[in-house]
């Protein structure tokens, strides 16, 4: 079996005081084993929602209301609040825009990193030995001088280092990175993501990238989902989307991307706003942006359909 | 050719480190490091850099938001440092300054049309003129009347920005200072804004000093480009020339490591600086890249890079522009 993670029809609300917001509407897609797939989108558009649900993180007011995440062998929405506990980390790991937030500030990262290694029951030595060789694996400069030290004392950068060491050390089969990069700077950014596209083959790790940023898919990711308000409107592999994009979302997105200069000609508009999503227009959700929108549009809600070898797409305007 | 708006001499900002009861400065940080460069009428100079190099410190000093030394910014040919009365006023008439985040430069307690007619009243307008000028600002910037009486948080994140862009150009400035302008946003509403710019500054022939770490859109927007490192300014010309010829190592790492859109972005070759950006209180003597450059030798250390012109209007601040080979350090 190829395939890590299998999402089915997973549609997930909101319960606010102004109604029911429909977030995550009826998504299918899979990550296989060594794999980088990308989740990108604005925001609003429930890419990380997704995120959350796959470890059964969501919000108290958040509901998963239909739809099944097929983990490995597991069926994840069934498992019990103990089998949770256990997945986490050690089947899914996660890690965030903000390392600052996740890590303790009052405990050096290197015995952070520690924790979970202690889990397993071997001795403090032997784990701190194994941190020590998981930062030369991320590329901590100084590893051992940099286990003693508080996070407030490393950079953007290093703090990011020690979360992906800490997800890490427990060998899970696939690691969300959500927005990992979004706080640092560009030199910085490409060093993470260099560490983030070595996992797979050192590591045989699978990462979930969500990002609002095209360029850090085309540095990093195998296959992307393109999400819009809360739907999954294209996906495919990395050159079906940047070359031959179906969708018309899609389309526009990769003109409204500054790869030019102003005496080239001007950035795409796309007109309009992401619809409200406590009620969402009936039909395709990008419908009333759509430059290209027909009748049926407005009435039916697209479905996912292949178009060509793993190039999926939800548009009326490719049957007509 | 375009005369000069805005002309920096030499311009220094240095914060000092107190210690002790007698307030001794033990120290300096040097945000602003000896930098100079014009800005032309009607031009758009996009300056980037990584988190504190010193680019909105920059900012802040070109709108006299802090205190320089005499003579190190002119502006239409006069002295900032020295400016007061009228002069003082007009000054702040014609420049003005937008920042990334609208939702906390817009004050959430007065609506739309309260927080544009601010500006307009501390210039005493009579007050037809003013709900004129208001009605005709809402229209340039795409939005609609009737957003006038909304309260900002009513508004998305591209609309406030289209307020706060509306309200730094209703008195009709010469220079605006953009400042991450489109950093919050999404791809969308950027390209919305980007155009925007665009647009008035075709209209009302605006000079921009626009700031970002983001070098796609800096290429996108800007004539020319000027790269910042630790204070100190690395190379600056036309911008397709900086986008596609970078000479500076550092700048050559910015590009490098900067993501492009592209299939082969993957396997692209990179030249990159080890370490990380260091510390604005012990910078080196020399170039301010020393101690990370690859191609650093004594003399750099020791002695700041004097300005050599590559091509028209390229310039870099480099002692070894003319014989670092790129590709000993590219993988």
């Amino acid at each position: 079996m190829n395939t890590i993670l299998d999402v089915k029809k997973l549609t997930i609300d909101f319960k606010t005081e102004n109604g029911t917001v429909k977030a995550v509407e009826n998504i299918n897609f899979n990550i296989k084993k060594k794999e980088i797939f990308a989740l990108v989108g604005e925001s609003g558009c429930g890419k990380s929602t997704i995120a959350f649900s796959l470890m059964r993180l969501l919000a108290k007011n958040g509901m998963i209301t239909d739809g099944s995440i097929n983990f490995n062998g597991k069926d994840v929405l069934k498992m019990s609040k103990q089998e949770m506990f256990a997945f986490r980390g050690t089947e899914i790991g996660m890690i965030f825009q903000n390392p600052l937030d996740s890590l303790n500030p009052v405990m050096s990262v290197g015995n952070q990193v520690s924790e979970s290694l202690l889990l397993d029951n071997i001795s403090k030595e032997k784990a701190w030995e194994e941190v020590i060789k998981i930062f030369e694996d991320v590329k901590i400069s100084d590893p051992k001088e940099r286990f003693e030290s508080y996070p407030f004392e490393l950079s953007g950068g290093m703090r990011q280092r020690v979360m992906i060491s800490m997800m890490i050390s427990r060998k899970p089969l696939l690691l969300i990175a959500d927005e990992p990069t979004t706080a640092l700077d560009v030199t910085i950014q490409a060093q993470i993501l260099k560490v983030i596209r070595r996992l797979k083959d050192d590591f045989n790790t699978s990462v979930l990238l969500i990002t609002h940023d095209f360029g850090v898919v085309a540095e990093t990711a195998d296959r992307v989902g393109v999400m819009y308000a809360g739907n999954l409107v294209e996906m495919g592999n990395l050159s079906d989307i940047f070359k031959k994009s179906l969708h018309p979302y899609t389309k526009l997105l990769m003109k409204a991307l500054p790869t030019i200069s102003k005496k080239e000609g001007r950035l795409v508009n796309i007109p309009g706003m992401v619809p409200n999503l406590i009620n969402p227009p009936s039909g395709c959700r990008f419908a009333n942006r759509c430059p290209s929108a027909i009748d049926i549009c407005t009435k039916v809600s697209p479905t996912l359909k292949e178009y060509s070898d793993e190039h999926y797409c939800a548009c009326h305007l490719l049957e007509v | 050719m375009q005369r000069n708006l805005v002309e920096l001499r030499n311009l220094k900002k240095y914060f000092s480190i107190k210690k002790g009861i007698i307030n001794k400065s033990v120290k300096y940080i040097k945000a602003v490091d000896d930098v100079s460069f014009n800005i032309r009428e009607k031009e758009t100079v996009g300056l980037v850099g990584e988190s504190g190099s010193g680019k909105s410190t920059l900012a802040r000093a070109i709108l006299k938001l802090s205190d320089i030394k005499s003579d190190s910014i002119l502006f239409d040919g006069k002295d900032i440092s020295t400016l007061t009365g009228n002069d003082l006023k007009n000054f702040k008439k014609n420049t003005n300054m937008v920042f990334q985040d609208p939702a906390s430069s817009l004050n959430p307690r007065k609506t739309i049309r309260q927080i544009l007619r601010r500006s307009l009243e501390v210039y005493k307008y009579p007050k037809n003129t003013m709900n004129k000028l208001i009605d005709e600002i809402l229209l340039k910037v795409d939005l609609g009347l009737d957003f006038g009486d909304r309260y900002p948080g009513q508004l998305s994140g591209g609309q406030q920005q289209r307020v706060a862009i509306a309200r730094s150009i209703i008195l009709k400035p010469k220079f605006i200072i953009l400042d991450e302008p489109t950093s919050a946003l999404d791809i969308s509403v950027q390209a919305q804004i980007l155009n925007l710019l665009l647009d008035l500054q075709e209209q009302e022939g605006l000079t921009y000093l626009f700031i970002t770490h983001d070098l796609n859109i800096v290429r996108y927007i800007s004539d020319r480009i000027g790269v910042m490192y630790l204070g100190g300014l690395m190379e600056i010309g036309p911008a397709e020339d900086i986008y596609h010829n970078p000479r500076h190592p550092y700048t050559r790492a910015l590009m490098d490591s900067s993501p492009i859109i592209s299939l082969d972005s993957k396997t692209r070759k990179r030249f990159e600086l080890g370490g990380e950006i260091g510390s604005m209180i012990n910078t080196p003597k020399g170039c301010k890249l020393s101690r990370r450059c690859p191609f650093a030798e004594e003399i750099c250390t020791n002695k700041i890079p004097k300005m050599t012109e590559i091509s028209k209007e390229h310039y870099v601040f480099c002692h070894f522009v003319n014989e670092i080979d790129f590709d000993l350090y590219t993988d």
